[in-house]
């Protein structure tokens, strides 16, 4: 089964991991990978505020998930994006690939979160004590996503 | 037909929406004009992206009343 939601609360890692695995007996391995709101750029980030635009949100994931299953033998995947305000720290987005064999879940999780990185219409704001503002793109979010065409 | 706009374009332009009369055949790039025009080339760099009908365009689709097109800048998700 593949999974895709869009929420405000947050989710668990370990019950997401069991429910990829749930009736599956072929399934040997899960690779997942969390993201968190962090500060890199020391100017005390407080809060973030994440926007999306729904319908085509979850249109861009579901073709991501097809995409990957395109290109590796893998079985579920759960997509769990996080929206509204979130403080640091927080989960903000969790990424499983399942499969029988541990490569092709590994690639297969990283492609998919690559992708959803460039591809999916999320945007974040980031707060401080003064200031709000816009997280601009990275172009190395680019070129990670380049490295799979 | 109905316009969107998402995060830091939305919030420049002070508008999640607008209604737009559309000529016949449109593009994309024709409606970008249209839209420069109203707002300011400012709100509308190179980096901003078409979606219509919730998928990236390019610059030669041509549009109807009925589809859904939206303006945002580069995606931050994740």
């Amino acid at each position: 089964m593949d999974k895709i939601i869009i929420q405000q609360q947050d989710f668990d890692l370990s019950t997401e991991m069991a429910l990829v695995k749930n009736n599956h007996s072929d399934i040997g391995a899960v690779v997942s990978f969390v993201g968190f709101v962090r500060d890199l750029n020391d100017s005390s980030i407080q809060k973030m505020t994440l926007e999306h635009y729904p319908g085509m949100t979850e249109k861009a994931l579901k073709s991501i998930v097809e995409q990957a299953k395109k290109r590796w033998s893998i079985g579920g995947t759960t997509i769990i994006h996080r929206v509204g305000d979130l403080n640091i720290h927080d989960q903000i987005v969790l990424v499983i690939a399942s499969s029988k064999h541990r490569r092709s879940a590994f690639e297969a999780c990283e492609f998919m979160m690559d992708y959803l990185k460039t591809q999916a219409p999320f945007w974040k704001k980031e707060h401080t004590q003064n200031k709000s503002s816009w997280v601009e793109a990275k172009s190395s979010d680019k070129s990670q996503k380049n490295r799979w065409e | 037909m109905k316009i969107l706009y998402f995060a830091s374009l939305k919030e420049a332009l002070k508008l999640s929406s607008e209604e737009i009369i559309l000529a016949t055949n449109t593009t994309t790039a024709q409606l970008k004009k249209q839209l420069v025009d109203k707002h300011g080339e400012h709100h509308f760099p190179s980096n901003i992206l078409c979606a219509v009908n919730q998928e990236i365009a390019n610059d030669t689709v041509i549009i109807s009343e009925t589809d859904e097109v939206a303006f945002y800048p580069p995606v931050t998700g994740g």
